[in-house]
């Protein structure tokens, strides 16, 4: 009996000891890769946790800490995939969950990745009012992202415009929903037929000029050779063939190009806003939970 | 009794002493040993951050810019050794620091960088003997910064003191030729093509592309005959197109191709006359 009390007593030392000395050992390991991070040396603050036995470290509570400066360090280098990838491994029961939810929500955004982002920002606990108010914020920025402005009105009726690093980005936020929602899409088919009737108007009516001007010129000079040698040499000469071949290229193509410019206008603009909602959605997440 | 006791307590202390300066580095020196170097990079970058000791932290520093360079990684060196802080360090510490520097600027291709890192060696070292390990570098440096003449004198300078004279004279008088005015590469000016590039084609033929300069000068040759011809038949659209229009494209063409080729041209002969420096030196074993 006395043998087996001794025997017990030494294996509890014996874990205690080991559990101890694990801790300390990983704490160290945490502030080195903390100092790796800091010295913006993230490449090897990633393989560096990569050569840690990071499960080990489950049972002292530090494989989310581990997780979430290897996902920051992705972060940092712009690996947005991978660094939502190791965000979304930190746990629930970490007081880094919170922040590594926001973190991979806002690479999914960057990503263009709406949905999943979304889905992400569902799973955020809300503990307290500012969480809310930022869960809010990315919320009613991801309706922007997808020009859905009446579930943007929705979220827009929580801002509160008291706390010091949301105020500023609610207002913007507020600005690029009224001149989006202001904005009318030219058509396309307009753009199409008045290049058909003057060469080049069409990407005046899409905002450009300077292509407009260029277009136009080109194919009435084409279309001057053109009718130049057909009334000096006929339609069957080759220069008619030759000329009007290329004006007739010129002239679709025109048309075409009136099309796609104003495709590429309608694009400039939603993304000028949409860069503008990815920034200020993400600008409060860095001054809260920023390292 | 009180002496063998003091001498037993010196004894060890110095003892100690020595052990855990060399023990700061033997889980990266071994790393290092086994050319595992980027496990050895983390290693050494975790005594920087343990150690408060400037010393130990810049040979630390030194080592872990090393192992950069010997996984190829140039750039990243470089910006670990300016890390380095130079107070209150000795001459020949400076020495070192500075020249590893050199070497890797060299080797990302910042030359004007190691020109800087080689004029400090020459501003601060007072000792001869170390400055003759920068002479090398210095010459090839010289070399991809086309400085010919401060190559030739620095090559001449590392021959005298890394090998015997007869050798050196030797190797001074190949070298002599291969700094002659035939023997330096013979690079074409920029200057002189754009002129001569005024008349279509002869740009590319001063650049050594006869063909393309002949095929340059038909196909402006011919849109020019064709746009008058067609003036001059009255086809006045038809005659700006062709002659002024599609000339314009060619004989601007013609002469931005000229710039190219010869930027190319130029690259190609220096990285020749270099590349036979290289491959003669690295053939030599100094004697010293």
């Amino acid at each position: 009996m006395r043998y087996i009390l001794l025997l017990f007593f030494f294996t509890c030392f014996g874990y205690v000891a080991a559990q101890k000395s694990l801790y300390s050992q990983g704490t160290e390991e945490l502030g080195f890769i903390s100092h790796l991070i800091n010295s913006q040396q993230y490449e090897e603050a990633i393989f560096h946790i990569s050569q840690l036995p990071v499960n080990d470290y489950s049972s002292i509570g530090l494989q989310d800490s581990m997780h979430f400066l290897k996902a920051w360090s992705y972060y940092c280098l712009k690996q947005l995939d991978s660094s939502a990838f190791y965000f979304q491994k930190v746990r629930e029961s970490s007081s880094l969950y919170t922040s590594a939810l926001f973190f991979a929500s806002s690479d999914f955004i960057f990503l263009r990745q709406i949905e999943k982002a979304r889905t992400i920002l569902e799973k955020i606990p809300v503990k307290d009012s500012v969480d809310f108010q930022l869960r809010n914020l990315q919320y009613a920025g991801l309706s922007l992202l997808q020009h859905d402005y009446n579930s943007y009105s929705n979220y827009s009726k929580n801002f509160v415009r008291s706390h010091y690093s949301l105020s500023n980005e609610e207002i913007v936020l507020e600005d690029c929903n009224n001149s989006m929602r202001r904005h009318k899409d030219k058509s396309l088919f307009v753009a199409g037929a008045l290049s058909a009737v003057i060469p080049g108007a069409g990407k005046f009516y899409a905002g450009k000029q300077g292509e407009g001007i260029s277009s136009f010129l080109l194919v009435s000079f084409l279309a001057a050779i053109t009718a130049e040698n057909y009334i000096k040499a006929g339609p069957s000469n080759y220069k008619t063939i030759l000329f009007g071949s290329l004006f007739t290229v010129f002239y679709i193509g025109n048309i075409y190009g009136s099309v796609a410019s104003l495709k590429v206008s309608r694009e400039e603009f939603y993304r000028k806003y949409e860069n503008t909602v990815q920034l200020h959605i993400h600008i409060p997440l860095r001054t809260i939970y920023g390292r | 009794m009180k002496i063998r006791f003091n001498c037993i307590f010196i004894f060890l202390c110095a003892l100690y002493t020595v052990g855990s300066a060399q023990g700061v580095f033997r889980t990266a020196d071994s790393l290092f040993e086994k050319k595992d170097y980027r496990n050895a990079v983390i290693e050494y970058e975790r005594v920087v951050y343990i150690y408060n000791d400037h010393i130990i932290r810049n040979q630390s520093i030194y080592k872990k810019a090393v192992c950069y360079k010997l996984l190829g990684e140039y750039e990243k060196a470089c910006r670990q050794l300016l890390r380095i802080s130079f107070f209150g360090t000795t001459d020949s510490a400076q020495f070192l620091f500075h020249n590893e520097t050199a070497v890797c600027s060299f080797l990302a291709g910042r030359f004007e960088d190691t020109r800087s890192q080689l004029l400090q060696i020459r501003q601060y070292t007072k000792d001869t003997f170390q400055l003759k390990k920068i002479y090398l570098l210095e010459a090839l440096n010289f070399n991809e910064l086309e400085e010919y003449s401060s190559a030739k004198e620095s090559f001449s300078k590392y021959f005298e003191t890394n090998f015997k004279k007869t050798e050196s004279d030797s190797l001074k008088l190949l070298f002599a030729e291969y700094f002659s005015k035939s023997g330096l590469p013979k690079f074409k000016s920029l200057k002189t093509a754009a002129i001569l590039e005024y008349f279509p084609g002869l740009g590319l033929f001063y650049a050594g592309y006869p063909l393309l300069g002949t095929f340059n000068f038909i196909l402006s040759a011919a849109c020019l005959g064709a746009g008058v011809y067609e003036i001059y038949y009255g086809y006045y659209f038809t005659g700006y197109f062709v002659g002024a229009a599609m000339l314009s494209k060619f004989y601007f063409g013609g002469r931005s191709l000229t710039v190219q080729k010869i930027i190319a041209r130029n690259f190609q002969e220096k990285r020749k006359f270099n590349d036979k420096i290289r491959n003669t030196i690295y053939s030599l074993k100094p004697d010293k």
